[in-house]
């Protein structure tokens, strides 16, 4: 069963990142040139997956569509890792001083504001476009990160082993890279693939707005927009970027769990 | 109660237990055990960590865990438990069978006050009403010896042996047959272990149910029951009466059992040099800060540990007693500067090592540093004390930090190999791996090879031995022995066994409430106690009968 699990959550994400990586280079038809008279085909021959109504083929978008989602979810999570978990090792080094006061009321600041309401003010105020979507997702995922770390570093603190080491007169900078990091890796790796997939969720939702990626970049969020009102007509349009969001959003989760049993040297080595 | 085992037969034994085995995956943790129980009957399992006398209790009581195979039988009345539906066995259980668990924390549900959960098992199995059940709770927490506290208590506001004996209550509050109690005193201090084990033995003598005490720790079984199981691997080594296995009869096994269980250490010349003071501490305050009062006001300090002052000379062991609570494990980590002081000093070989904040200075704070590789520790628990993300080279170098001179990557895997070697560890082996691989004793080993890599020239061992199953502890004791005579080394030997310590200190500090209550020469001190709080610690030292 968990063999299994593993396999489809490896499966899933392979196929999103070399779909991704293979648009790059190469995609069955250019995605930025349009043919009214092939529009909303169905799945064929011709294109696998069928066309929009500017006859754009779906695969190809799906295609570039997931370069754009990777790139905002990864740099997104790369923010949040980034600032979060040295502020989170921070506040957990000098618990209960004034760092970590004002760091923790910090991130009870941002998380004071609802998340998509600022990104749609940030992208409003800075103009839409993949660059500030990812700003606006990533500075959400900073206090997610920080909280994570610290309640996990306070945690961690009082066992021997950091005793240990301050026994060898080691300071709080070196104990939190060498001794209190390590043993969150689980931890932020699983965090780290659920906010990659809400990552994803959010950025089809801004561009479900209009405020992600712009056109002519294809985005999975405005294609669904887009094909809103074609739904009863021709189903296949929604339905394809929306089976691609919920299967890299699975993917991902899946392969999070994955990850997390692997990397422990308690599974690993055992025996 | 109708759904209780009725009738069990004068002559049928309650528990009959036939060929068991027991197998997780591809373990096999029991194998084919046969013992039988009859009622009024009182039976000790004994055996070290992995024997399977835990695994034993837990399948009387139908507990195992997921993916435990079980071959054999186990009647209890008559009746077949093995394979037993879930629902018949839930009636079993509690009512018929009660269970005492070692962490009487954990075995508690810290959101229910105490006579509700004793009253709780009451109205399951017994059928009465609320108000029944808590008048029967109330009373049953009297039997126990809490008549003088309320039964709207919450657990946590108990102490550890207040904790186990409504653990207790709630195991007795169905007047069960059979009492299973595993390892029911390993959580608590001597003095509570002696009331627990005194009450277990009168409330058996009193209802007349049968009981199976499984212990870790021969004295501590010896006491209570007539019959005795010696396990090892899965397998009974010994098995009858409590006296003819501490007679002659007893399997090697069972004899090195009891030998390291009161075992003393060679006779090694004592280097303990009494003009040499190693470690002076003066006037020593120390505590905890607790909530603040108001918001800004500052936070008040709770002193663990009060006006604390002694000396360790070169080459001695000291031994530091006292129950949980009494500031002892405070007082050794002010001692190597985890925890700043409030007042008085602290001096290794002549120099400050540790003084209030407020008078210290920065400059201060750093030569404490460059002192500090001269005193070590070992921790108790030889699982926690190590970052499991590193691999054991790199755990053992990790003072190495403190030398002024940074060693290279080869001289630094020289020295940690031939530490490893002297505590008895294979470096060619052990450097690459992780320490979840090595058992307990081993860890311990490895503990110690890190605090030695400093060359210190104290080290204290923090219950140090106290995890460790007796045949293990036997041999981390003589190594340290060995350590000292070899290299000089002193010891504080901090400690709530005081059999140990009275093996292996020469002298020894009594610890009660952050206060010093007596100091002196271990024999002396042992021997005749001048305060009653250490004769209270000597007299509550399980023994074991004399060898004949």
């Amino acid at each position: 069963m968990r063999r299994t699990a593993a396999a489809i959550g490896v499966f899933l994400v392979a196929l999103l990142v070399v779909m991704a990586l293979l648009s790059l280079v190469w995609t069955p038809y250019d995605v930025t040139r349009l043919a009214i008279p092939d529009k909303l085909q169905t799945p064929g021959a011709a294109h696998w997956l069928g066309t929009d109504h500017f006859g754009r083929d779906i695969l190809s978008m799906l295609m570039v569509g997931a370069r754009t989602s990777i790139s905002v979810a990864l740099i997104a999570v790369g923010i949040g890792l980034g600032a979060g978990v040295p502020l989170g090792l921070l506040a957990a080094s000098g618990a209960g001083g004034w760092i970590d006061e004002a760091v923790m009321r910090f991130n009870d600041l941002v998380f004071a504001f609802p998340a998509l309401v600022i990104a749609i003010l940030i992208t409003a105020v800075y103009g839409p476009g993949a660059v500030n979507a990812m700003i606006a997702i990533g500075i959400f995922n900073v206090p997610v990160f920080a909280r994570l770390t610290r309640g996990a570093a306070l945690a961690l603190w009082p066992r021997e082993f950091v005793l240990a080491a301050r026994v060898a007169g080691k300071g709080s900078l070196r104990i939190s890279v060498e001794h209190i990091l390590p043993n969150l890796s689980n931890l932020l790796i699983v965090q780290s693939t659920i906010q990659f997939s809400l990552g994803i969720l959010a950025e089809a939702g801004l561009s479900y707005v209009g405020l992600g990626a712009q056109p002519p970049i294809p985005s999975w969020g405005r294609m669904l927009a887009e094909s809103q009102t074609l739904i009863t007509l021709s189903p296949h349009v929604a339905i394809f970027p929306g089976l691609a969001i919920v299967v890299s959003v699975l993917g991902l989760n899946l392969l999070g769990d994955t990850l997390r049993d692997k990397l422990d040297p308690r599974l690993t080595h055992e025996r | 109660m109708s759904a209780s085992v009725q009738g069990c037969r004068v002559d049928t034994p309650l528990l009959r237990v036939d060929s068991l085995s027991l197998s997780i995956g591809e373990d096999a943790i029991l194998q084919t055990l046969s013992f039988q129980l009859h009622a009024g009957d009182t039976l000790g399992i004994v055996g070290e960590s992995g024997s399977g006398k835990s695994m034993t209790a837990l399948a009387i009581m139908q507990l195992l865990p997921v993916g435990a195979e079980l071959q054999g039988s186990i009647a209890f009345c008559g009746e077949e438990l093995v394979d037993l539906d879930e629902a018949r066995m839930q009636h079993i259980r509690g009512a018929d069978i009660g269970m005492v668990f070692q962490e009487p924390m954990t075995a508690l549900n810290p959101v229910h006050t105490i006579a509700a959960q004793v009253a709780e098992s009451i109205r399951l199995h017994r059928g009465l009403t609320r108000d029944e059940s808590f008048t029967e709770a109330r009373a049953t927490l009297d039997r126990v010896g809490l008549s003088d506290i309320a039964g709207d208590r919450y657990p946590h506001e108990l102490s550890g042996g207040q904790r186990q004996r409504v653990v207790i209550a709630i195991a007795i509050a169905c007047r069960p047959r059979l009492l299973i109690a595993d390892e029911p005193t390993t959580a608590l201090d001597v003095t509570t272990q002696a009331g627990i084990l005194a009450l277990l033995d009168e409330l058996q003598r009193e209802t007349g149910m049968a009981m199976i005490l499984v212990s870790h720790d021969l004295a501590v079984v010896a006491k209570t029951v007539d019959k005795l199981l010696v396990m090892r691997d899965g397998t009974i080594l010994d098995s009858g009466d409590t006296e003819d296995i501490f007679s002659a009869t007893a399997s090697a096994y069972t004899r090195t059992l009891l030998d390291a269980s009161t075992w003393s250490p060679p006779s090694v010349s004592r280097r303990a040099d009494h003009n040499t003071v190693l470690l002076q501490v003066d006037g020593l305050v120390a505590g905890y800060p607790s909530g603040r009062r108001r918001l800004f006001a500052p936070r008040q300090i709770k002193n663990a540990v009060d006006n604390v002052s002694f000396a360790v000379h070169a080459g001695e062991n000291l031994g530091l007693v006292g129950e949980s609570g009494s500031g002892k494990s405070t007082l050794a980590r002010c001692l190597l500067g985890l925890m700043p002081i409030e007042a008085g000093m602290v001096s290794l070989n002549g120099r400050t090592l540790s003084l209030p904040k407020r008078v210290q200075s920065r400059s201060q704070q750093e030569w404490g540093r460059a002192v500090r590789r001269d005193i070590q520790i070992v921790f108790q628990d030889p699982y926690g004390s190590f970052n499991p993300r590193h691999r054991v080279e790199r755990l053992v170098a990790e003072p190495l930090h403190l030398l002024d001179e940074p060693m290279t990557r080869s001289q630094r895997r020289q020295r940690v190999s031939a530490l490893l070697e002297r505590v008895g560890i294979e470096p060619a082996d052990a450097l690459g791996r992780y320490v979840h691989e090595f058992s307990g004793g081993q860890r311990q080993r490895i503990a110690l090879a890190r605090a030695l890599i400093v060359q210190p020239s104290l080290i204290i061992l923090d219950e140090a031995v106290s995890a460790l199953d007796v045949s293990v502890r036997a041999q981390v004791l003589a190594l340290l022995a060995e350590l000292a005579a070899d290299e000089g080394l002193a010891y504080l030997f901090v400690s709530h066994d005081l059999s140990v310590v009275r093996n292996v200190t020469d002298r020894v500090l009594v610890m009660r409430g952050g206060c010093v209550v007596e100091s002196g020469l271990t024999d002396e001190v042992l021997s005749q106690p001048r305060s009653a709080y250490t004769r209270s610690l000597v007299d509550a030292i399980p023994t074991l009968p004399v060898l004949t």
